[in-house]
């Protein structure tokens, strides 16, 4: 997996997803996706507006995982 | 669409005899009430109902080759056969009819049976193949159209429906413990189990080879996915724009491949909506639509359905179903389905074929088999809540994600922990093959309670569900967990089913041939290749679907909430007088009769049922009511009484003969 696809990823779940700020259950359906889409596991404490909350925390923190 | 049956000696014995043969037509009727026709000789007898769509002038079956040696009887549509058959005649082969049926004829002479693997349609047919001395049956891929058979004094006997194998009066008839665990676990039998010992199904994707007295059976097709993070690289939009062509491409067919009126079915969701809306882009046909409303406000989509109707400016009926009619309408509904059901469904829409008879319609297109190919059902959602809890089953979070799925959480959310442990968490495994569906058939195993002790016993002697998973195909192992969810589905549930038990047997029992866009072959196979997350993107279900038809559909529908097809059950048969039937069929000397159910258990739950007039009842009581009813009135029509259903008809005439005995 590359930058490239992991970007064409999260744009197609961005067209259904509004940022999940100040929303525990949209944060549950991010990771989910998360983990589902790019094959790794969060901890719960990973699962955090921090990391979840955008789409530009998102990004960063799919990079981080997959080390790219 | 028609009725077909047939008889098959398995030795050299006297020819078939044609008054049974005659008779399993008449058991056919209301599949082909247009005319008849047989073809006999000292081997083979094929038989044939008629319900004439396609070339109504020359189109009667049995139908030969050039020079009388292969026949055939077939029941369905090849809605390719236009391409097929300009491409036979530049082959050289000559044609005397119009019909689709005669293309499948040619089609075997010219590519023997690797020609099932063409054809794009719904079918099942006999073809009798006197050079060499075999007949084949045949199954479309996924079960659409419905193919029986046993074999009984050196006789293969074969139908649409099992109540014409009963026409002949030597064919045992008793309720298969197996079949009923089956039924009692998955919701339907799975071919080539039936409800009934001794009968057997064709499998859906199969042909069978009968010849010198041996049934040798063969799949063509299965539903096949790709190895998990290999499916196209293709973008959403891409597979969107792909999606679209073949689904117009495939409601054309569907819609212009007749020689009379195609009507459509418009439920209020989404599938439905897109069919007929395609209908009314892409093609000149005038669009007629039919619905069913439920005067249970809980189950009605009138609101949608409406709201649809104006937008497509189609003409427009529909059937307004009481509890009261579907607990009427309920034995007329189990003759024809021949199977125990666990959910009223099929009666509604029962009801609703027979509008559209009324209307002067014989074929309607409808959106069954898109919650199945393009991932729209609920257990496909939940069994990625179950995968989401089992990948960190000491989070304290993750519970919480069943809000997403289950809003009515939101008012209650101290439940989420707790019914998480109870539905999703207990014997989760995550490496289980059906992970997806282990909750849905745990549920319905304890149906089995209130069976009989020594029954049983004997739907014990089975485990259905080891028996079915020892069956996976090699690659499963190795796709994504939606497509092993999808695989579950569509060879369990589907054919069993949906296309059954609420499909077929629900349309035909009016005369009324059902086509579906979304189960083409072309489309399936496609669908099957994308990846997973363009069908189900999180927990957003039938995502492609709604993005490739976004300009087509008003939001409200492809934003609404899903409200799967139900109908009112327990409420159908208590919440009014009584009825008389139901009282007759739960009676303890009957039930302790057909020794299937324990009389004990079910009085309990007939009183507990009556206390509440139906209403409220939990899940597992609704499906044990309608579980009880439902086998009480198979072991009626079909143990007790003939099969006939009172119903001794001839077939309709005129009637074809070609008899080579005489």
């Amino acid at each position: 997996m590359n930058k490239k696809k992991v970007k064409e990823r999260l744009s197609e779940f961005a067209g259904i997803c509004q940022n999940a700020e100040n929303d525990e259950k949209a944060l549950l359906e991010v990771a989910l996706f998360v983990e589902d889409v790019f094959g790794i596991v969060l901890s719960d404490n990973e699962i955090c507006e921090k990391n979840l909350g955008t789409h530009h925390a998102i990004e960063k923190f799919v990079f981080e995982k997959l080390q790219l | 669409m028609c009725g077909i049956c047939g008889i098959v000696n398995l030795d050299w014995g006297r020819p078939p005899d044609v008054d049974i043969l005659i008779r399993m037509m008449g058991r056919l009727r209301h599949r082909g009430p247009d005319s008849s026709g047989y073809y006999r000789d000292k081997q083979v007898a094929l038989g044939h109902t008629r319900l004439a769509i396609i070339d109504l002038q020359t189109g009667a079956q049995p139908i030969s080759n050039e020079d009388d040696s292969i026949w055939i009887t077939f029941n369905g549509e090849i809605f390719n056969y236009l391409e097929l058959g300009s491409e036979l005649s530049s082959l050289g082969h000559v044609f005397k009819t119009k019909s689709d049926t005669e293309v499948i004829v040619h089609a075997y002479e010219q590519w023997g049976t690797s020609c099932f693997e063409r054809f794009n349609g719904q079918w099942a047919l006999a073809l009798w193949d006197s050079g060499n001395a075999r007949v084949i049956l045949s199954r479309d891929r996924l079960g659409i159209r419905p193919l029986y058979y046993t074999t009984c004094n050196n006789r293969l006997l074969f139908a649409s429906e099992v109540k014409a194998l009963f026409a002949d009066k030597s064919v045992g008839r008793k309720l298969d413990p197996a079949g009923i665990s089956e039924i009692f676990t998955f919701w339907s039998p799975v071919a080539p189990r039936t409800a009934f010992t001794g009968i057997e199904e064709l499998k859906p994707g199969n042909f069978a080879v009968i010849k010198n007295g041996i049934v040798k059976s063969k799949t063509y097709w299965t539903p096949s996915f790709p190895e998990e993070f290999s499916e196209s690289g293709l973008s959403e939009k891409e597979n969107a724009d792909l999606l679209r062509n073949h689904l117009i491409d495939a409601s054309k067919l569907r819609f212009t491949r007749s020689d009379v009126s195609v009507g459509a079915y418009l439920s209020g969701g989404i599938d439905s909506s897109i069919t007929s809306s395609i209908v009314t882009k892409y093609t000149k046909a005038p669009l007629k639509t039919f619905s069913i409303r439920f005067t249970d406000l809980a189950f009605d989509e009138g609101q949608y359905q409406k709201e649809m109707v104006k937008r497509l400016d189609s003409d427009h009926r529909d059937v307004e179903v009481s509890n009261r009619d579907i607990g009427d309408v309920f034995p007329e509904v189990i003759w024809h389905a021949e199977r125990p059901i666990l959910r009223t469904a099929p009666a509604p829409l029962f009801l609703l074929s027979r509008l559209v008879r009324e209307s002067g319609y014989k074929v309607v297109v409808t959106g069954e088999g898109a919650d199945e190919v393009m991932a729209g059902y609920d257990i496909f959602r939940e069994a990625k809540v179950r995968l989401f809890l089992a990948r960190n089953p000491t989070s304290t979070k993750r519970s919480k994600i069943l809000m997403k799925l289950y809003p009515w959480m939101q008012r209650s959310p101290g439940k989420a922990p707790a019914f998480a442990d109870a539905f999703f968490s207990k014997g989760l495994y995550p490496l289980d093959p059906a992970l997806s569906h282990r909750p849905r058939w745990n549920t319905t195993s304890s149906l089995k309670h209130i069976l009989d002790p020594d029954f049983r016993r004997e739907t014990e002697k089975v485990d259905v569900t080891e028996a079915l998973l020892s069956k996976l195909p090699g690659t499963f192992n190795g796709w994504d967990a939606l497509c092993k969810a999808q695989w579950l589905e569509m060879v369990t549930l589907l054919p069993g089913y949906i296309l059954s038990a609420q499909g077929d047997r629900m349309l035909m029992a009016n005369s009324v041939e059902g086509r579906f866009p979304f189960l083409d072959c072309n489309l399936v196979d496609f669908s099957n290749q994308l990846p997973p997350r363009h069908k189900l993107l999180a927990l957003n279900e039938k995502h492609l679907l709604k993005i490739a038809f976004n300009d087509m559909i008003p939001e409200s529908i492809l934003k609404r909430p899903k409200q799967p097809y139900r109908a009112p059950d327990a409420a159908s048969f208590f919440s009014g007088q009584d009825i008389d039937w139901v009282y007759d069929a739960t009676r303890p000397s009957r039930l302790a009769h057909a020794s299937v159910f324990n009389p004990k258990a079910v009085s309990r739950l007939i009183a507990k049922c009556r206390q509440v007039q139906g209403h409220n009842m939990s899940n597992i009581d609704n499906m044990r009511i309608v579980a009880v009813l439902s086998t009480m009135l198979v072991y009626y029509h079909y143990i007790e009484q003939d099969g006939s259903g009172g119903k001794n008809q001839r077939p309709a005439q005129p009637m074809k003969v070609i008899d080579k005995t005489i």
